[in-house]
């Protein structure tokens, strides 16, 4: 299998070298090779089962605190190899924030979802100003700064989603995950996530898996697409079929599989 | 009745036997619930019992007397009924287990929902409820031949019928109650939240203290006013080890030296049972006095947590 390397004048943040991921004795993930350009917004794509969140929580670490998981081969992160002995898994995701598929806002007030991770980070400025700037950045601002002591809970889905986004921003990630970000919300917070995402993506590196394509179209200059092998006893494993720029992978594929997939044909 | 609908469709091959059906159902129906009744028409009966007996209490003995008196002397030829000598043993015993049984079942419940590998946890939680199930006579006996001995040696002036000994191991008794509450609490707080706060870079402690916990809060302070409930109504521990020495109420404080012998509300109600104090008596009739007393303040502390829980808890969605 040829995979297309992915031309990019730019500085890579982060590259995966023959990852293989085990739940117990089942493989998940196998001998994935690729790697994230700085400044872009990278999607993962493919079909249920594929193993791409699995790769996503992998880049910083969330993988090993679901009971059972490994972990072979290589995560380098800017010439640190991320599962090395001697690096902390609570540095790694300090570096690199995290997103989830549904909101998970924490049952405090608004203003405190945010201003505990800054302080758990140890933040030597003006907490409120950090805050106040995190919000703005997640565009909520307008919507939530006369209620700031409310529970995050009384929100609506999609500015939870927005609480969760500035709550990773606040802490200043260099490389922000998003788990399907939008898959819990109604079409016109969809958009709205869409939109601010197109603005991060001018100032962080952003890796976003997703099962709509016309989002990953929307939003992504790179795309990998997962697909899954499936053997007599029937369980497949997950592997990177095809990584290359989004207009590449979605006009001109390489791979029949990509192309059934990205029209539509299968998935 | 509704009609069959079956009967007008063309092709009849389908007769399911709808009579039939429609009696049985009618018949689990009544037949469950009458035994839902009557398990709540006996509680109804026993409380029902328990103040109409009360009632014929305070028929002969004032209330203000029930409430003022500063001796607890029913079985005396000159009696005095000052309930409070009981309360205060019962809250004095009920405390000491909580001390024991609230710091010991929160951090044992944080540890096998936090950090307990799954397979020690999938072990060591139901080992921990077979604790429930020890006897509390057994407790008793424990108290008295194992803990006390103990006691005396590390402390003066124990006696061999003390309300602390009884308290410690009554602790130890209510620590599975108070831990497994603890622990389906804190197990309940969602996933996804501490997902949330170890993806913000937080160490697992922070998680438990700044998220876990205050999400877990409400089920966990249900969780001890229960085993408070539980250890205000533990009988045969306190009725074995603290002795039956209701403590005059002095100024001096002495009634609350937990070294010396005590007498409880429950176990003041064993030592009455198990005499032969006769029917209508006024000694018999104190025994439901006391057991209303005791039945208010269990049924108090079952309300609190109640309420404590469903006020407080956090809801995710």
């Amino acid at each position: 299998m040829s995979l297309t390397a992915p031309i990019v004048d730019t500085e890579t943040v982060l590259s995966v070298e023959n990852l293989s991921v085990y739940y117990g004795n089942f493989l998940a993930l196998k001998d994935v090779n690729l790697s994230i350009p700085q400044h872009y917004v990278t999607a993962f794509i493919g079909s249920s089962g594929c193993g791409k969140s699995t790769l996503l929580r992998c880049l910083n670490r969330m993988n090993e605190l679901i009971f059972g998981s490994r972990v072979l081969g290589k995560i380098n992160y800017r010439g640190t190899d991320l599962y090395a002995p001697t690096v902390d898994p609570v540095d790694v995701r300090r570096q690199i924030g995290m997103v989830f598929q549904k909101p998970n806002p924490f049952p405090k007030s608004i203003y405190e979802n945010i201003a505990y991770p800054i302080r758990i980070n140890g933040y030597q400025g003006d907490v409120e100003e950090l805050v106040e700037q995190s919000l703005r950045d997640a565009a909520l601002w307008d919507e939530v700064k006369d209620k700031l002591k409310q529970n995050a809970l009384s929100l609506s889905g999609g500015q939870q989603q927005r609480l969760c986004i500035a709550r990773a921003l606040a802490i200043e990630p260099d490389l922000l995950l998003m788990d399907e970000p939008c898959s819990a919300l109604d079409p016109i917070s969809t958009a709205r996530i869409e939109e601010l995402i197109q603005q991060l993506s001018q100032q962080y590196t952003i890796v976003i898996v997703t099962h709509n394509m016309q989002q990953a179209s929307r939003v992504s200059q790179m795309t990998a697409f997962f697909n899954t092998t499936s053997d007599e006893a029937g369980s497949g494993h997950g592997y990177l079929a095809e990584y290359g720029s989004t207009e590449q992978i979605f006009s001109d594929p390489a791979q029949d599989v990509t192309r059934d997939y990205v029209s539509g044909r299968v998935g | 009745m509704s009609e069959n609908l079956a009967v007008s469709r063309p092709v009849s091959r389908w007769k399911p036997q709808r009579k039939l059906s429609q009696w049985s159902e009618r018949i689990v129906y009544c037949l469950f619930g009458a035994f839902a009744l009557l398990s709540i028409a006996t509680t109804a009966g026993i409380i029902a019992s328990l103040i109409v007996e009360a009632i014929e209490f305070f028929k002969v003995v004032p209330f203000t007397q029930f409430l003022f008196d500063r001796e607890w002397t029913p079985l005396f030829a000159n009696p005095q009924y000052g309930v409070f000598v009981l309360i205060f043993a019962t809250l004095m015993t009920a405390t000491i287990a909580l001390s024991v049984a609230i710091p010991l079942g929160i951090l044992s419940a944080i540890y096998l929902s936090e950090y307990a590998p799954p397979r020690l946890r999938r072990w060591l939680k139901p080992a921990l409820e077979i604790l429930a199930g020890i006897p509390s006579v057994v407790h008793g006996y424990f108290a008295l031949i194992f803990v006390t001995p103990i006691l005396q040696a590390l402390i003066p002036g124990v006696e061999v019928f003390n309300a602390l000994s009884a308290g410690l191991v009554m602790g130890i008794a209510i620590l599975p109650l108070v831990a497994s509450l603890s622990e389906d609490a804190i197990f309940a707080v969602p996933q996804s939240l501490r997902q949330g706060a170890y993806a913000l870079g937080t160490t697992r402690r922070e998680a438990i203290q700044n998220v876990v916990l205050p999400g877990a809060l409400s089920g966990i302070v249900g969780a001890c006013i229960l085993g408070m409930a539980r250890a205000v109504g533990e009988t045969m521990i306190v009725t074995i080890a603290a002795g039956q020495n209701p403590r005059p109420i002095n100024p001096d404080l002495s009634f609350l030296d937990p070294r010396i012998s005590v007498q409880t509300m429950t176990s003041f109600i064993v030592q009455v049972s198990q005499g032969d104090a006769p029917v209508n008596s006024i000694e018999y009739k104190t025994i439901f006095a006391v057991g209303m007393t005791l039945f208010t303040l269990t049924l108090l502390l079952n309300i609190c947590s109640f309420w404590f829980v469903n006020r407080f808890r956090e809801k995710y969605e």
